[in-house]
């Protein structure tokens, strides 16, 4: 009997030191992660705007060319996140925190999400098993990123994955595809967006705590691009302003060689021109700041990336 | 409680130093902590059915005494109110509403209009396991095989271990009672073959099979918009779905029983190595299926009084079974495609003709013949699966016939990549290690050095871990 209880007990310790392993390979090397542990320690932070989102906030914001040039912000956008998830991160910032001016809400309609699903969606497991435990929870840290097994296997065998870096919140990548997608007819429909019980929560929460909030739509591939907006005009959703960049126009700007890391996922050179070009106006116009671009600050920008 | 679950992960530890160090001394001490413990497993589920359990467990321990009884027909009698009780048991919990629906319809038919009173109760889990186990019992002290129980405990153990109590395999009275009577002692290769089967079949369920099935119920419920060569995959990918399931949690159950000292009968063989129906139905659900030819087919005449009846008593231990699985018609007609495969073999006496032996017995690989007709018959057992996945028999032919006309309509799509190609990742290693192990399938024990062999099951242990949590059930459970 002893032979075979130290024998099973070798394999739980076993069991138990790969998942800590896991865990501590994760912590150093997933960028998912690292965010997540160095925006838990902010304490204390007054930004101008906070950027919140999925994976296309997470790669398309360029949080460090804003902040270059006056805006102080950072990019809380997690791949995979869903609304419910970046609610959960705004209200844990602002518990140790001042009041952003702004909260930059990223939506992505170009992947198909109109965030229709149920009132109650799950938080992502990264901003989940990060904040607090319960025993119904209770799984192997293994299962719970499994997914993470994949990317940091991309970290071991791809060059570009290594060297992505997380900067001011925002994943920088140099990985580039192109997008052969071609131009096809359609239309922006705000009145789904409307419809989003998520959406409209984040919205009122933002509203009662006095904190400004807008919509940005990010831009996607060529086929996902609408014809029946221009950015001129101005959209509303829940009374905030609502910025439709999927557009033709916007979408002009960016080089189907070189500025896209993903299916409609902008690259850090993707990024870095939609910031400069859309995005900095648009925040600062509701920031209230005034525009502080120098040629110095966009070169100092390019020389970094 | 689940076998995939944190639960059962403390649970068994529990029992297990419980069993082996505190209630050792004494084997009724034992069998009552194995009892309290099986209680427990149940309860977890729903203590609401433990109640029905009880019932069903003392009726039948009752039923013994009586059946035993030297006066032959005060003991049919009693044999005969026994089956009534039981099947009476399982026709109001499970059969209750198809049959008030079937009526309903019928009458119908005839211009009458009635309202039936539709029961809206949960199948209790285990049910069509532990009737039959307690039926099992009764025949078998009916036909002198077996001596009634007098102590309680014993006889509940029989019917409630917890490793068996909610999905088998079916045992007999006549081997696991006297296992339950008689002292158990630790033995150590007895438990670690038991840890080599929880960790096998654990991986079966948790990495194959649950994995498989989400990619079968993305294309079994969207199967309107599917080609015919992705829905093909499809019914392939529910194949080893159940198999893993089902295969997964017996082995789990066969090595649970082996920690405690117990041996349970073998419920699979590596069916999908079978060269014909018929042995196919030797290496599937060996449990029920030999509860059948030995309470069914065997009393009913069995092959034994000329082809017509043996081609009756087929179809009928097929088509029980197939209502075994569930009140639907669509399981009625999972049985009869069964017994039409079984058919032409019964009738040219090749019934029996792989009954001891296993595919290439004495070689690495099989040959072309054995290769056609193990492709073969998993080819007409994939198409009836798919009668046994559909949620009725309008849903199964629309499958079949989406298939048919989208290859009809669009013939090059053989020669494409079908969707859901992934399942094939988690067919793979089902298929090589059932491959390697297929003589034996207790002996878990891969034919390579020591180190290779930690290596082997360090890493599936890591798959486990990685996909472990998502509380699938078995679906077994549902029966």
């Amino acid at each position: 009997m002893s032979r075979f209880l130290s024998k099973i007990i070798i394999y739980l310790i076993t069991a138990l030191s790969i998942n800590i392993a896991f865990i501590f390979i994760l912590s150093y090397f997933d960028h998912d992660m690292i965010k997540r542990i160095e925006s838990l320690k902010f304490t204390n932070k007054k930004y101008n705007a906070l950027v919140f989102g999925n994976s296309l906030a997470l790669d398309g914001i360029d949080t460090k060319y804003l902040n270059e040039n006056g805006i102080s912000s950072y990019n809380f956008a997690i791949s995979g996140a869903n609304i419910a998830t970046n609610l959960v991160q705004l209200k844990e910032y602002l518990k140790n925190n001042e009041k952003p001016d702004l909260v930059v809400l990223c939506l992505s309609t170009c992947l198909g999400s109109y965030y229709e699903g149920p009132e109650i969606e799950e938080i992502h497991p990264i901003v989940k098993y990060t904040r607090s435990f319960e025993v119904k929870d209770l799984n192997f840290p293994l299962s719970i990123f499994r997914w993470k097994i994949l990317e940091l296997g991309k970290i071991l065998f791809s060059k570009n994955h290594r060297n992505a870096k997380v900067v001011e919140g925002q994943y920088k990548s140099e990985k580039k595809i192109i997008d052969i997608s071609s131009f096809k007819r359609n239309s922006f429909n705000i009145e789904l967006l409307e419809k989003s019980q998520s959406l409209r929560s984040f919205s009122n929460y933002c509203q009662k705590k006095e904190i400004k909030i807008i919509f940005i739509d990010m831009p996607g591939f060529k086929s996902t691009r609408y014809d029946n907006i221009s950015n001129d005009e101005e959209h509303k959703l829940f009374g905030n302003h609502l910025y439709p960049c999927n557009t033709i126009k916007i979408g002009n700007v960016f080089d189907s060689q070189n500025d896209w890391i993903a299916n409609s996922h902008l690259n850090k050179y993707g990024a870095y021109k939609f910031s400069k070009i859309t995005l900095f106006k648009i925040v600062s116009m509701n920031c209230s700041k005034e525009p502080k671009i120098t040629t110095k600050s966009i070169q100092t920008h390019q020389g970094s990336n | 409680m689940l076998f995939n679950s944190f639960e059962f992960l403390l649970f068994l530890p529990i029992v297990f130093i419980l069993y082996w160090f505190v209630f050792n001394k004494k084997l009724s001490w034992q069998n009552g902590l194995v009892l309290v413990a099986s209680y427990f497993f149940y309860g977890w589920w729903s203590w609401k059915f433990m109640g029905l359990l009880m019932l069903s467990t003392a009726m039948d321990y009752a039923y013994g005494f009586w059946v035993a009884s030297p006066n032959r027909k005060k003991a049919k009698l009693f044999l005969w109110l026994s089956i009534i009780n039981n099947l009476g048991i399982l026709g109001i919990f499970k059969y209750y509403n198809f049959f008030a629906v079937q009526f309903q319809k019928g009458f119908e038919l005839l211009g009458l209009h009635t309202n039936p009173v539709l029961l809206q109760v949960a199948l209790p889990i285990g049910i069509s396991f532990y009737t039959f186990h307690g039926m099992s019992y009764v025949f078998d002290i009916y036909r002198g095989n077996q001596k009634p129980v007098r102590n309680f405990v014993d006889y509940a153990v029989f019917v409630s271990f917890f490793p068996l109590l909610v999905a088998g395999p079916i045992e007999r009275a006549s081997h696991l009672l006297p296992q339950v009577q008689k002292p158990r002692s630790f033995k150590y290769a007895q438990a670690v073959e038991g840890c080599r089967l929880i960790l096998w079949g654990m991986f079966k369920k948790v990495v194959i099979a649950d994995s498989l099935a989400g990619i079968v119920d993305s294309i079994f419920s969207n199967y309107h918009d599917q080609n015919g060569v992705t829905l093909i995959v499809g019914a392939i990918a529910f194949s080893f779905q159940i198999y893993g399931d089902f295969s997964g949690y017996s082995d789990i159950a066969l090595g649970t029983a082996k920690l405690f000292g117990f041996e349970l009968l073998s419920n699979f063989k590596f069916p999908y190595f079978s060269r014909d129906v018929a042995e196919f139905w030797r290496r599937w659900h060996i449990s029920l299926s030999s509860w059948f030819r030995d309470y069914l087919y065997i009393p009913l005449g069995g092959s034994k009084n000329g082809k017509y009846k043996a081609i009756r008593n087929t179809f009928i231990i097929f088509l029980v079974s197939g209502f075994w699985h569930g009140a639907s018609w669509n399981f009625i007609a999972w049985g009869f495609i069964h017994a039409c495969g079984f058919l032409p073999l019964l009738l040219l006496n090749r019934n029996r003709k792989h009954v001891t032996d296993v595919v290439a017995q004495d070689r690495k690989l099989p040959n072309l013949k054995e290769l056609w007709q193990m492709s073969t018959t998993f080819a007409f057992v994939t198409f009836a699966w798919i009668f046994f996945r559909a949620d009725g028999m309008h849903f199964a032919l629309g499958y079949i016939k989406q298939i048919g006309v989208s290859i009809f309509e669009h013939p090059g799509q053989i020669l494409m990549l079908p969707g859901s190609t992934t399942s094939f990742i988690y067919i793979a290693p089902l298929l090589l290690g059932d491959w390697y192990l297929r003589r034996d399938e207790r002996n878990l024990i891969f034919p390579i050095n020591k180190q290779l062999r930690l290596l082997f099951y360090f890493t599936i242990l890591v798959c486990i871990m990685a996909f472990f949590g998502a509380k699938n059930s078995f679906i077994y459970f549902q029966f």
